[in-house]
């Protein structure tokens, strides 16, 4: 019914199939879409958050959704700065996972800030001296770099590619790509680490607060770090992911094996600049404030295990896996190592929002702990519906995977 | 944002910050605006043709985009990177000056090509062919494995008289039942004749300004290894389609290969012999 639409010689699944396969994301969606209604309309009383909990699931997504999105940008500067033309083979992929993520981001913010009318204060009324400022300038301007860079892939459809037009905007616009690809590294350098920078300030919460550089804690420079080892790997997951759904081969092999060895040599340099910063703030950052590290691991939720878990079952654990030539080949070690480092960094953005609001700061206060309404889980289920619907009409009815239609010839297809 | 804003102060912070942001702002928005006065100036001086095939010749397998120069054994492997316009690529004019050759042909005379006779025909790697006539026009017709391919087309659509050309472009189209095959334009010009599909002649051409590029064509002696390879692929595929090894020897090519093999994916077969995105 729609094979007019799809790129010739690409196999997809018949209509009917492809829409059973959106049902259950609809419904996500609509979930989703009913929730955010609900706190439009009647505020944010709908959550559970509160004066302590300032900050909650939301912003946790945000914070691992950009993270996990660093993927585009990353590969945006590997492929026309660098000029390793291999990561062309996912970068349209990668493009469409940024957006996805980027513009999910900033739906949530605008859930999470409750009065979408006033957004316009943000830009208009700026307060230069405050990270989020620089994290929403930014983040508007990427998606915007993000929304151009999109527009040459849609421009590419069968049916669009018909109109001569469409054809020639294409080409002028992919010809330019370099000039997006360094805007995009720019913005997406300086966005990442404030978002990280925006924890490492907080001077009243110590579990959080960090020395640095300048104006910049060191946290500022951990989050870009652990942005940029997570985003190729979670490029390569769900490109292996789109492969066992739809039994195809993709894309090279060895792409697949250089993104996650890629993700392992960035991911083995940041643990240990991580491992280094904890260490320094244990020993010298806490007790200039006059805290025991300790005192921050003493609740039931928040044991010595999170740090444990942070810097070796999602840090040194997936690092060694990924570093490992041998292992990158194997497409299970690959999804071990690709996972770790993906979970990792959420992980991480989750315990620098949760347990640094969580965790007491003052002597007559108590560890407390949150857990989002069912309004909040279902903004959170309509971003990640939102995510897989744009993915799963862009990869049907858009050239994702450029080697594709070749591979198949190759291969056999399925 | 702005010096009207009350809040905005003329110190470090500001400029700094803001300076960036509306360099950011600038850097976007002028490179958009260039790649769309760009976009304008291609569309007026009707480049779309040629952009198309551009972007069609990026996405073409590599099985397809083979060099001339493999076909003749100077190189043993080796991708075109000039979508076939020969005469762009420093490689093929070395080799043609060394060999004496050269693609273009002169106005009112048949192409000079080297090693092949005037009269022979040129090919296309759109399984078309090219044969110069002594006016200085040129036909066009469709090769023998595309009208194997075909057998009997139900329809044969040609350029009408006068329509102008462009070398990539789809031109021609033959049906057969809900398959078509679109038949790119070997050669650049303006149609002045129409065939009758008579040996697989589709129409005459004039090359614009009496001058024709054929460097993108193939000489026989070439477009015969060529063809061995195009006829080993199209094996391959129709072996997948029946899941048997199909002329493994070598064997005849049948006049009516789709319906020989009617469950064969022909509209991809088809599209892929035509070069087609």
């Amino acid at each position: 019914m729609d094979r007019h639409l799809i790129q010739r010689g690409l196999d997809r699944t018949s209509l009917p199939r492809f829409l059973l396969w959106l049902l259950p994301w609809l419904l996500l969606g609509a979930w989703g879409g009913i929730s955010a209604t609900q706190l439009f309309r009647d505020g944010l009383y709908h959550t559970n958050m509160d004066n302590r909990f300032a900050f909650g699931l939301w912003i946790i997504l945000d914070l691992a959704i950009i993270a996990l999105g660093a993927g585009a940008f990353f590969l945006g500067f590997m492929t026309y700065l660098m000029r390793r033309h291999e990561f062309k083979q996912v970068l349209n992929t990668a493009v469409i996972v940024g957006f996805t993520c980027y513009s999910g981001a900033i739906v949530t913010l605008a859930i999470d800030v409750g009065q979408p009318i006033r957004a316009w204060f943000a830009f208009w009324h700026a307060n230069v001296h405050s990270m989020l400022t620089e994290v929403t300038f930014c983040i508007t301007c990427y998606l915007i770099v993000l929304l151009i860079e999109y527009i040459p892939i849609v421009l590419k459809n069968r049916r669009l590619r018909t109109v001569p037009g469409a054809t020639v905007l294409e080409f002028n616009l992919h010809k330019l790509m370099v000039v997006f690809a360094g805007v995009g590294a720019f913005l997406s350098f300086f966005h990442q680490g404030s978002l990280g920078g925006m924890f490492g300030v907080l001077n009243g919460r110590p579990f959080a607060y960090r020395e640095g550089v300048g104006i910049w804690p060191t946290t500022f420079f951990l989050f870009i770090w652990s942005a940029i080892s997570a985003g190729p790997s979670f490029i390569m997951l769900i490109t292996m992911i789109v492969q066992a759904l739809t039994r195809k081969q993709l894309v090279d092999t060895f792409v697949l094996s250089r993104l996650g060895r890629l993700s392992g040599i960035i991911l083995s340099t940041y643990i240990v600049a991580k491992m280094a910063d904890t260490i320094v703030w244990i020993m010298v950052t806490l007790p200039g404030q006059g805290f025991d590290a300790a005192e921050f691991y003493r609740s039931e939720i928040f044991g010595a295990w999170v740090l444990f878990l942070e810097l070796t079952v999602f840090g040194l654990l997936p690092a060694t896996i990924l570093l490992n030539r041998r292992r990158v080949e194997s497409t299970r070690w690959l999804v071990v190592g690709g996972f770790l480092t993906c979970f990792g960094v959420a992980f991480n953005r989750f315990v620098f929002t949760l347990q640094t609001l969580s965790v007491p700061t003052m002597s007559f206060d108590r560890f407390m702990i949150y857990w989002p309404s069912q309004q909040e889980w279902g903004v959170l289920a309509g971003v990640v519906a939102y995510g897989v619907i744009l993915y799963s009409l862009s990869f049907r009815y858009l050239n994702l995977f450029p080697r594709e239609r070749e591979l198949q010839t190759t291969t056999g297809g399925n | 944002m702005l010096p009207t804003a009350y809040e905005f102060h003329w110190d470090t912070g500001h400029i700094v910050f803001l300076g960036i942001f509306y360099t950011v702002l600038v850097v976007v928005t002028t490179t958009v605006i260039i790649a769309s006065l760009r976009a304008r100036r291609d569309m007026r001086k009707r480049r779309e043709a040629d952009i198309a095939w551009h972007e069609s010749f990026a996405e073409l397998a590599t099985e397809r985009r083979h060099c001339r120069h493999e076909f003749d054994g100077t190189f043993d492997a080796k991708v075109c990177g000039h979508e076939f316009a020969c005469g762009n690529c420093e490689q093929h004019r070395a080799l043609a000056a060394s060999s004496g050759g050269g693609d273009v042909a002169k106005k009112g005379a048949a192409p000079s090509a080297p090693a092949a006779p005037p009269s022979a025909r040129l090919y296309h790697r759109g399984h078309t062919w090219v044969e110069p006539r002594p006016d200085g026009t040129f036909d066009v017709g469709v090769d023998d494995l595309l009208r194997a391919c075909v057998g009997n087309p139900d329809r044969v659509t040609v350029p009408g008289v006068g329509t102008r050309l462009v070398v990539g472009t789809p031109a021609a189209g033959l049906q057969r039942g809900h398959v078509q095959a679109h038949i790119a334009a070997p050669i650049a010009g303006t149609v002045v004749a129409v065939g009758d599909y008579e040996g697989g002649r589709l129409y005459r051409v004039k090359p614009d300004d009496g001058m024709a590029r054929i460097d993108q064509l193939l000489r026989e002696t070439e477009a015969r290894v060529w063809m061995t390879r195009e006829l080993e692929l199209l094996q391959a595929r129709l072996a997948r389609a029946d899941e048997v090894p199909t002329l493994a020897d070598g064997g005849e090519l049948v006049p009516d290969l789709m319906g020989a093999y009617p469950d064969a994916d022909w509209a991809s077969i088809l599209a892929d012999l035509c070069l087609e995105p």
